[in-house]
């Protein structure tokens, strides 16, 4: 945590080094976050790389008041996908989308059958309030702590504890009529 | 707790290698902003226009207001003069003015008279007649007084007559 404190002081004094080491550590989780959110690839791309050049940008304002860098990283990547569906309504329906362009070339990853599964999953996450959506993926898919999903989303611990116990229940539900 | 573990799973979702190493090239060749002041500090600034913008307001209506109100005290105290009365009055001092002057001429006219008559006298009459002829041209000048125009020359030709 040391070494994450002197990269982000160095990225603040203008350090490209540090910042690309600030990059490769949590690029492909803001880019998870966004894309579980927005569904498709492209857009997902496009709005992980604006994140981290407005963070890049910004970075000799930034003040860490005891809320961990990755906080500020989804709180920007939250604000452009608010952005994002305000500007692009007409484009964010589910049964819109092309399953070809869909999460299946980012889940390469996993067997035919897991990709499935994953593609459901990230489906029904979509379906989700935006609040319910940023709980589960902080606290299930990132594996953040209750602090750190508080820190990011502004919230107390307890709401966010309450939002997590609505969206489980809510997310069970989903998967269960599909 | 099967859903948690399907969850956990999508961490494995990893954006695409020339994508990042592409997007991590062009945000770094970028150049950072300056840092933004605080909302404390925009705060203080804006909070600062308006009250110097509103300060500047307030004086020009103190202006505008401060200025009716002089231009009509002005009126009011000139409403308020007997206007008459102060002609009078002027006119009075013009007069009393062009009194003194008449008093003050005489006076000076008379003390010429009596150094043209002390000149003259002795050459044609001797030393002695010299005060008489004076007092002579002084009774001319009082004569002459309850005229209005009291010169020099025509005291001289009450004396020469």
């Amino acid at each position: 945590m040391d070494g994450e404190e002197n990269l982000i002081q160095g990225a603040a004094r203008g350090e490209s080094s540090a910042f690309g080491q600030l990059y490769d550590l949590y690029q492909p989780r803001i880019y998870r976050f966004v894309l579980i959110k927005v569904g498709q690839r492209e857009e997902a791309e496009d709005l992980t790389h604006q994140v981290f050049l407005n963070a890049w940008q910004n970075m000799k304002g930034y003040k860490s008041r005891g809320f961990p860098f990755s906080s500020w990283l989804y709180r920007i990547a939250r604000n452009k996908v608010i952005d994002f569906y305000r500007t692009k309504r007409e484009s964010i329906s589910i049964d819109r989308v092309d399953p070809e362009i869909f999460l299946a070339p980012a889940i390469q990853q996993f067997s035919f059958d897991k990709n499935i599964e994953a593609e459901g999953l990230a489906r029904a996450i979509q379906e989700l309030e935006p609040n319910y959506q940023d709980v589960v993926i902080m606290r299930f898919v990132e594996d953040l702590t209750v602090a750190e999903t508080a820190a990011a989303l502004k919230k107390s611990q307890g709401s966010v504890k309450v939002i997590q116990h609505r969206a489980i229940k809510k997310l069970k539900e989903i998967l269960k009529t599909d | 707790m099967d859903l948690i573990k399907s969850l956990r799973k999508l961490n494995k979702i990893q954006p695409d290698q020339e994508y990042s190493r592409k997007s991590r090239l062009v945000v770094l060749n970028t150049q950072q902003l300056p840092p933004t002041p605080s909302a404390f500090r925009l705060l203080a600034i804006s909070s600062a226009r308006f009250t110097t913008a509103l300060a500047i307001v307030a004086i020009f209506i103190l202006v505008v207001v401060g200025g009716f109100s002089i231009n009509k005290t002005g009126d009011e105290i000139i409403s308020g003069l007997d206007l008459r009365g102060l002609r009078a009055e002027a006119q009075a001092i013009d007069i009393q003015i062009e009194l003194t002057r008449v008093v003050y001429e005489e006076g000076e006219e008379t003390e010429k008279a009596i150094v043209v008559a002390k000149k003259i006298s002795p050459s044609t009459k001797g030393g002695d007649s010299a005060t008489l002829d004076a007092e002579e041209i002084l009774k001319a000048i009082d004569e002459s007084t309850s005229t209005e125009v009291t010169t020099i020359d025509a005291i001289l030709e009450k004396i020469s007559n």
